[in-house]
């Protein structure tokens, strides 16, 4: 243990030289080892109030795996890790306090304005939250791949970083990209691994996600520029799934859900993971539809054409001639790669745009029904019951239940 | 009724969570912390740098019962 601590010591004073976030060792009942914290008391304390209550989840994870993550609802930060020796918790490490930008500063004070809290106490207040040292959240992370490194002699990736107070079923991701040059190859190979269906997308992007941010995207407000960040991210996924094969109204209407999603996240955590199944579920899709694929290209061209005009007339002659073939030729290559003839297949996807646009949207059945291009809304219904099983009505009444 | 000198502040800001109305704190200066609020927990545990404030400071349950949850934290002078 003296040999980690030791270790510790010299990350400690290094980190030091170059910023004012204290690192502290602390026993298995939370007695001070070694701290450069300026006042520690208060930094206990702080990190005792709020949703964390206190460190007491962080030795309640078996077998600590990687660091955890704190933030509390003011926007206070601490990464915590602990040493093991012989399998039992020996000692605690604290990174932090810290506000991994200025902005909640700001929203500190506009709140504090709200309170009913005279000018002594306000400014008492805010000369001790002014002490806290003020860093990039790359940077935290980066100092927390360095905690681990002097504790395990093992490298760690900020994907495998723990937020205790999520799911402990949900893995999570940090949503952060490399600057510069670097970003751009990173993003470039991520999205390479979208287009190509790749399953082992989730182990590649721990290899290859690392450090610093995608530029600013939000002033000072961190939770929207992560949330920026992963739709930015969102936008080139759905662009690579479709270069990849996923047909181009499923990838926008994935782009769609998982942008509604990012905006009503409340938290870093929830972006990184909703970051995170968005990805996996894009690269997925483009597997199953590269391994369905011995659908010739001309063919997936045509059901790609349909997907894309599905508010419009189509027919046999139209899309045949596109491709330069003849009606009859058209229909039978068709059916033989698609196991299904064109108008039924146009069909079955004028009825899954039906249920999307009963699901989400306002219009009426009929409007749905004139949108899509059926004859009448009673061929529509029909139709509609035939395939779901019930009435479009029937379906929209159920969904909107759920 | 104050709180006591020797109070453990986290601990006492924990209790109070656990009870059934709001409490409050109250100085001369008319502040008025309701510490059920995580920011009024934060500028009432920075008070302990300012022990004339936090120690000359009233503590106020707005449920009477709420008085012996609290009871070990507090001191009538």
């Amino acid at each position: 243990m003296e040999e980690i601590s030791g270790r510790v010591a010299l990350l400690r004073e290094m980190i030091s030289s170059v910023s004012s976030i204290p690192l502290t060792e602390m026993d298995m009942n939370f007695q001070v080892v070694a701290t450069n914290a300026p006042d520690f008391e208060m930094s206990t304390l702080f990190f005792s109030i709020d949703d964390m209550k206190n460190p007491q989840p962080v030795i309640e994870i078996p077998d600590l795996s990687a660091p955890a993550i704190f933030t509390n609802s003011l926007g206070i930060s601490w990464l915590t890790d602990i040493a093991y020796k012989d399998g039992q918790a020996e000692r605690i490490y604290l990174l932090g306090p810290v506000f991994l930008d200025g902005y909640s500063i700001n929203q500190i004070e506009t709140r504090l304005n709200q309170e009913q809290v005279s000018i002594p106490v306000k400014q008492h207040f805010m000369s001790i939250i002014k002490q806290l040292p003020i860093m990039t959240m790359s940077r935290f992370f980066e100092y927390g791949v360095m905690l681990r490194c002097a504790i395990t002699g093992n490298k760690v990736s900020t994907n495998d970083f723990i937020y205790p107070y999520l799911k402990p079923d949900v893995p999570e991701d940090v949503v952060i990209c490399d600057s510069g040059n670097s970003a751009y190859l990173v993003e470039q190979q991520l999205l390479k691994l979208i287009e190509e269906g790749n399953l082992a997308h989730a182990e590649a992007r721990k290899r290859l996600v690392f450090s610093a941010e995608v530029g600013r995207l939000a002033d000072g407000d961190n939770l929207r520029q992560a949330k920026n960040t992963v739709i930015v991210n969102i936008t080139l996924s759905a662009a690579a799934a479709v270069r990849g094969g996923l047909s181009a109204d499923i990838a926008y209407y994935l782009r769609s859900e998982y942008i509604r999603r990012i905006e009503n996240a409340e938290n870093l955590a929830k972006v990184t993971e909703i970051n995170r199944a968005m990805m996996d579920d894009y690269v997925r899709r483009v597997h199953r539809a590269r391994e369905a694929n011995s659908v010739s290209p001309q063919i997936r061209d045509t059901c790609e054409y349909i997907s894309l005009h599905l508010e419009e007339k189509l027919d046999i002659h139209l899309l045949a001639s596109r491709l330069g073939y003849t009606d009859y030729y058209f229909s039978k290559r068709f059916k033989k790669e698609m196991g299904i003839g064109v108008r039924e297949y146009i069909s079955k996807k004028r009825i899954e745009q039906a249920k999307l646009l009963l699901r989400s949207g306002n219009d009426d059945i009929q409007t749905i029904s004139d949108r899509l291009c059926f004859s009448s809304q009673s061929y529509f219904g029909d139709l509609f019951r035939k395939e779901v099983g019930m009435t479009p009505g029937e379906y929209r009444a159920v969904n909107v239940e759920k | 009724m104050h709180i006591r000198e020797d109070a453990n502040i986290a601990y006492f800001l924990r209790t109070v969570n656990r009870c059934a109305g709001e409490v409050l704190f109250c100085t001369q200066e008319q502040d008025q912390l309701n510490l059920k609020s995580v920011l009024s927990q934060f500028i009432f545990a920075t008070l302990t740098k300012e022990p004339d404030i936090l120690f000359g400071g009233t503590i106020v349950c707005k449920q009477p019962q709420d008085l012996a949850v609290l009871e070990e934290f507090l001191t009538e002078k």
